[in-house]
Order: C-alpha cells, then sequence, then structure tokens
C-alpha cells in the first residue's frame, strides 16, 4: 500500500474508485498458477486454450517478427514454450489492459496514440532494464504500459474534467500532470497509482506508475529501480514521438534517474533502435495495421 | 577521435583505446585496425561503444547546421524540437535528442535510420 495515494482532497475518481475496472479472470488465474511453484505446462495451456482471443493473440504473437523463428508455431504449449511464462503473463496483462479500455473512443485522449505511447515507454523500459541487467524485465514491460493509465481513469470517470485538463495543456503548454494539479487537483500518477495497487500488481510496478515523474532516492527498504526505468523509458517514448501522451511540454526530468542507470550514449542508440522496432511490432499485432 | 556505437563500425577503422569485455579481458588493443573478424567479435561480446582514430559522433549544434540545408530537413528538426518544449539541459535529455535528429537526419540521407 502507497499511503500517499489516498491523502489529499477527495476527488470524484477516487470516490467512484468502487467502479474501476479489474483484471480479467483469464490473467488472475494464470498468475496464480504460475505463481505455484508446482505448477506444469499443461495448465497453463488449459487456462490459455479456454479463451480463443488469447490462444489467437499468443500465436500471432510468437509468430511475429519479434521472435524471428525460421518455423512457424503452431500450437498453444509450443508457443508457451518459446516465450516464457513472464512473457505470456505480460502479454495477457498487456491485451486485456487494452480491450479493457477500448471502447473509450471519445474522451479527450486519442487511445490508439494513447496506447502507442505506453507500448513505447513499456518497451524502452524492458530494454533499459536488459542492459542494466536487472531481474525480471517484464516487470519493467509492465510497469510502463501501466505507467499512464490514470490518466484513462480520469477519461472513463471524469471525462468533462479531462476534456478541460487536455485543453489547458494544449493552450498553455503544459504537462498533463501539471494541468491535472490546476483543474484536478490530483495527478494521473496517484489515479494510476491506486488502481495497480486494487489490481494487485507488484509494489514495484506500484511504485513505478506512481511516482514515474518524480522517482525518488535509492534505498534499502523500497524497491525503487522500476520508477527510474519508468522516468527514462517515458521520455524516450516522447522523444522517438511515439503516440501522444497528452503533454504539451517535455516532462522535468529527475537527474538521478540516469546516475542509477549508468548507461552510455551508444546504449541509449540501441535502446532507441530496438524500441521502435518492438514498437511497431506490438501495435500491428494489437491493432492491426500500423502507419510508420 | 571520437566515441562511436558498434552496430556503425567499418572495416579499416583503427581503434584509439583498447576495448575490453564485462569480464576485463581485453578483445583489442589500442592501434587495432579493423576487419570483419574484429568487429564480428566485438560484437559478439555485445560491445556497445569504442573510440575511433578520426571519426567523431556529430554534435547536436553539428547536426543542427547539417539540418538547416533544405526546408524538409528544417521541418523535421522543427517537429522534433517540439517534442522536447521546454526540455531540461540534462546530459541525457540533450543525449536523446541529438540521436533522435540524428537518425533523422540518417533517413533523409538514405542511410536508414529510426523514423521521426
Amino acid at each position: 500500500m502507497i499511503p500517499e495515494l489516498l491523502t489529499g482532497e477527495p476527488a470524484l475518481v477516487v470516490e467512484r474508485i468502487h467502479d474501476l475496472p479489474t483484471l480479467p479472470e483469464v490473467y488472475q488465474r494464470l498468475s496464480s498458477t504460475i505463481d505455484n511453484p508446482f505448477f506444469s505446462l499443461w495448465e497453463i495451456e488449459r487456462i490459455i486454450r479456454q479463451d480463443p482471443v488469447i490462444t489467437a493473440r499468443l500465436l500471432h504473437f510468437v509468430n511475429s517478427p519479434l521472435y524471428s523463428l525460421n518455423t512457424p508455431v503452431a500450437t498453444v504449449s509450443e508457443a508457451i514454450r518459446t516465450v516464457g511464462y513472464d512473457a505470456l503473463k505480460q502479454l495477457i496483462l498487456t491485451t486485456s489492459v487494452i480491450d479493457m479500455f477500448q471502447q473509450e473512443q471519445h474522451g479527450a485522449l486519442s487511445i490508439h496514440t494513447f496506447w502507442e505511447h505506453c507500448l513505447g515507454t513499456a518497451a524502452a523500459a524492458r530494454q533499459l532494464a536488459s542492459w542494466i541487467g536487472a531481474e525480471c524485465p517484464e516487470e519493467f514491460f509492465v510497469a510502463g504500459l501501466l505507467h499512464d493509465i490514470g490518466k484513462l481513469i480520469h477519461n472513463h470517470y471524469a471525462p468533462d474534467k479531462f476534456r478541460t485538463v487536455v485543453a489547458l495543456a494544449t493552450a498553455e503548454r503544459l504537462t498533463l500532470e501539471a494541468a491535472e494539479q490546476k483543474v484536478l487537483g490530483f495527478s494521473h500518477t496517484q489515479t494510476g497509482g491506486f488502481l495497480v495497487h486494487r489490481w494487485g500488481l507488484s509494489p514495484a510496478i506500484q511504485r513505478a506508475v506512481a511516482y514515474h515523474h518524480s522517482p525518488s532516492v535509492p534505498d534499502l527498504l523500497s524497491p525503487t529501480l522500476h520508477e527510474h526505468v519508468v522516468h527514462c523509458a517515458d521520455l524516450i517514448s516522447i522523444g522517438l514521438g511515439l503516440g501522444f501522451s497528452g503533454s504539451c511540454h517535455f516532462p522535468p526530468f529527475v537527474p538521478l534517474s540516469w546516475e542509477v542507470l549508468r548507461l552510455s550514449s551508444g546504449h541509449l542508440a540501441e535502446v532507441l533502435r530496438a524500441t521502435q522496432r518492438e514498437v511497431t511490432h506490438l501495435m500491428t499485432i494489437l491493432f492491426g495495421d500500423y502507419a510508420e | 577521435m571520437g566515441r562511436v556505437t558498434a552496430s556503425i563500425l567499418k572495416p579499416g577503422m583503427v581503434l584509439s583505446k583498447p576495448v575490453f569485455n564485462d569480464y576485463r579481458q581485453q578483445l583489442a588493443d589500442a592501434g587495432t585496425i579493423l576487419d570483419t573478424r574484429v568487429i564480428s567479435l566485438l560484437q559478439t561480446w555485445g560491445v556497445i561503444d569504442v573510440e575511433v582514430q578520426g571519426i567523431a559522433e556529430p554534435t547536436l549544434q553539428e547536426i543542427d547546421m547539417r539540418m538547416s540545408t533544405s526546408s524538409t530537413l528544417q521541418e523535421c528538426a522543427a517537429i522534433i524540437e517540439d517534442r522536447f518544449y521546454g526540455a531540461d539541459q540534462h546530459v541525457f535529455v540533450m543525449e536523446l535528442q541529438r540521436l533522435v535528429k540524428l537518425s533523422a537526419l540518417k533517413e533523409a540521407e538514405g542511410e536508414g535510420a529510426l523514423r521521426v
């Protein structure tokens, strides 16, 4: 639990928080099965097979250029063995969350460009995590994917106010966070942090969502690496022009994050190349045609 | 002398500093003239960037200068600068902007790079 998320002025969004979407059953079953040290591939396969949409996406994903396989994968069990359990969880969470908000076509945000920005942040976060040798890069992908989820909640639960937020950010060239503070009195980082806490995602992901604009000083008591990685990944996605986050001002950079990551210019160049390549493939898998 | 990414190394370039892997084992000495075997060795070990003689990555100012030579490139530079509106002058942000602009420039010059 992150206590700061619940402090401050009572807000429209938080008052209606009991309506917030929940993660689909398939993800929850898969997650609890994988967390059991005695699970079998057969159990995982059975869960996946019960959902034809997820089965199709898994096969599409594993046969995409992301995996560059010589022979096409035709069975679910082979697909699971190829991608691995962590990537499987990440894929199901990604498709579930995107589907959850698919109907949000008339709000202040373009859903397509919003997810492009989030997938860019997710891909960059995973790349950065790999280069610094962090454990479980897939968890960084999820943190990047969900870092701006609070914006979708504002868009859904407070559409008029959020339209005002986006208009203010555009008119005065503000970061979306600054405009949210002026109009709502709180920001998407707080709402998003609250949501991923409700979903029971890891404390590291909760912190990354809640503090991706203000990562804190590393200490031994709290996992802070994810928030530094997602902070840098967010700026990389914006710099590459991947989608649109709603901000009309480049977010302030916290220099500590770059000191924590300790990467060179060469690493950064590699991260940019790989991020762009991955986003192209992911957008094609998840949204069909992707205009570069 | 300048630092260049390993992915753009070409035979004939000369290393100005020795290159080590993550285990501090020397892969190539200063003065080594690169050939396909050495380049492949460096890439196999995941070397990201090396110092080579006579070649330096262009600075942001040099890239800006080159992008001011045509209206298409000027338009492209303006789009990128708009993304970085109000950005801090930190080395990470500056390097990010330099790499994005360099990539756009290379793409325009037909070398194939990131899209803008």
